[in-house]
């Protein structure tokens, strides 16, 4: 029985307005290439770096989140490594006082554990071509986080989820979109093979994962290969692979440097800068609700396990559903099972995300609350849904329209009187007890109400009427 | 620290320069001198020598370069890019 073990380093964007340690605008998206880029992020002689503020913060927020140790100061290290995206041909980095140590992520029953998560610059963008390579700095030198877990996890879903844990956690806190399609985030993946209960075996890095979707297929992939090998008595050797997408293979790339090769030093450019704790206590306090917190505050309201999470870890539907319980007017449990079922089924037929559309939380609520107060049936609330998708008010359609139910008991009762002479039979059947046939008596009714009648209440006036239950 | 022939060999591979053998007997013993000076500074006697502290900056855009300026200093460019020997075999 073999077993996989799988740690993950993942890099964030952050969302600051510019560069980590120069003042050009970092949202470059769709520029001309090389327009922002200054002698700072060129690494033209005699420049200095600054470190930026709000992406210290940021990192901080992270770092406050899952529960890392600060260090009471900010150090830099330089990074050395040659390729053409690198200007300057070294990396500002930090080493080994990154700006979080330990913490943890929870995920199911368990936690992972973080190793670290430090600030650092990134590179630019290559355009390999015939003959040459082109060069674009505009994201060089924006800033990111590094995350680096402990090797806590087993499965290549368990290494999906955490990113997906991961991506809401950073949205929930404002500091990265956290987009794997903008690159925004990226994945490296360490894996190895064992027999269960054995010491670890040997570890292959693949790189440069783009997609959730990549981790997993990859892992699937890399976890078969080093088991087939282990299995025919042969080692897994170290190596640093690439993945591809059209046929789901890993593939060796060139081997990495090792570490001393990357000569960390301090940056001598960038003195140590203090974190002073009342800071610390400041972005404490200004922390938002995280979405492990949020989960548990469902829970509590009554929102079954696994609705509490979905909403919990969708930061865009948290924030519309918090906003539809805050009026008040339906049942936790209801809202969750329109916008989980309808809402989300919704969307996903029209290709949309909620933001997308017009519908309000407070119009949400209303028509979930029309169905709750038994004001119209599930059928007409599922009707109305796209239009109040629109925009338009839910209790204004109903009114317009004449989609109430009908709860005039004695109207229905003159409705059930019409159908059961019209269905002499299946009023028989009932009379004796075969159930059975109430469903197309029910059905009848509902017809002549044009679905506008709660079935439960024309159930039970067909029992009265008929002399049973 | 001894600084070995082939040490130095590696130095230039990851730097990636090549020497001719008077150019690496030289640097060999100016990169001795060089240590041997850094070598004395743990011999000083501890002053209160004063740690600097750097600051930060706040998350405003500056102007940047124009691309014509910045690529200006390059030695080649091409259609706004910086132009490079092929990375990629």
């Amino acid at each position: 029985m073999y077993e996989a073990v799988i740690g993950l380093e993942v890099h964030l964007h952050l969302k600051t307005r510019t560069k980590a340690f120069c003042g050009c605008q970092a949202d470059y998206f769709g520029a001309e290439p090389n327009t922002h880029v200054c002698p700072v992020c060129l690494g033209l002689p005699g420049a200095l770096p600054v470190p930026n503020r709000k992406a210290v913060e940021f990192g901080l927020r992270l770092a406050l989140a899952l529960g890392s140790e600060i260090p009471p100061r900010l150090v830099f290290h330089r990074k050395n490594y040659f390729y053409p995206d690198l200007p300057k041909n070294y990396q500002i980095s930090q080493y080994d006082l990154p700006l979080g140590q330990g913490g943890s992520l929870p995920l199911g029953k368990r936690a992972v554990r973080i190793k670290r998560l430090h600030l650092e610059e990134d590179a630019g963008k290559s355009l390999h071509l015939e003959g040459r390579t082109l060069l674009d700095l505009n994201r060089a030198g924006s800033s990111l986080i590094e995350l680096v877990t402990e090797p806590d996890l087993k499965t290549p879903e368990e290494a999906r989820l955490f990113l997906q844990r991961i991506q809401a956690l950073v949205q929930t806190l404002g500091i990265s979109d956290a987009s794997p399609e903008e690159g925004k985030l990226r994945a490296d993946v360490n894996v190895s093979v064992r027999r269960v209960g054995e010491p670890l075996g040997t570890k292959v890095e693949i790189k440069n994962l783009n997609s959730f979707k990549s981790v997993q297929r990859a892992l699937e992939y890399e976890i078969r290969r080093q088991t087939e090998i282990l299995r025919r008595g042969e080692k897994v050797k170290q190596a640093t692979m690439g993945f591809e997408e059209g046929s789901g293979k890993t593939y060796p790339m060139r081997t990495k440097e090792e570490e001393a090769d990357y000569r960390y030093f301090p940056e001598p450019d960038l003195p140590p800068v203090a974190i002073p704790r009342d800071w610390l206590e400041e972005v404490r306090r200004s922390l938002p609700e995280l979405p492990w917190e949020k989960e548990a505050r469902y829970r509590a309201l009554g929102i079954k396990e696994k609705d509490a999470e979905v909403l919990a870890y969708t930061p865009a539907w948290a924030r519309f559903f918090d906003q539809a319980l805050k009026t008040g007017l339906a049942s936790p449990q209801a809202l969750a099972n329109w916008l989980l079922a309808d809402v989300a089924g919704l969307l996903n037929e029209r290709g949309l995300e909620l933001t997308q559309t017009h519908l309000t939380p407070e119009g949400f609520a209303r028509l979930v609350a029309l169905f709750e107060g038994g004001r119209i049936t599930s059928r007409v609330a599922k009707e109305l849904l796209p239009e109040v998708l629109e925009g338009q008010d839910p209790e204004a359609l109903v009114r317009a329209r004449g989609l109430g139910v009908v709860a005039d008991e004695g109207a229905l009762k003159a409705l059930v009187a019409e159908v059961i002479a019209a269905m002499p039979e299946a009023a028989e059947s009932v009379r004796q007890g075969k159930l059975k046939a109430l469903d197309a008596l029910v059905g009848q009714v509902m017809r002549k109400t044009r679905g506008q009648a709660r079935p439960d209440l024309v159930r039970r006036l067909l029992l009265e009427t008929l002399g049973v239950g | 620290m001894e600084l070995s022939p082939e040490l130095l060999r590696k130095l230039e591979t990851l730097a990636k320069i090549r020497l001719s053998p008077e150019e690496e007997a030289l640097l060999l013993q100016d990169l001795k001198r060089i240590l041997d000076f850094v070598d004395a500074l743990p011999r000083v006697e501890g002053g209160e020598a004063e740690e600097a502290w750097g600051r930060l900056r706040e998350d405003e855009p500056r102007p940047s370069l124009p691309q014509e300026e910045a690529l200006a200093l390059a030695p080649e460019a091409e259609d706004g890019f910086f132009r490079v020997p092929p990375v990629l075999e």
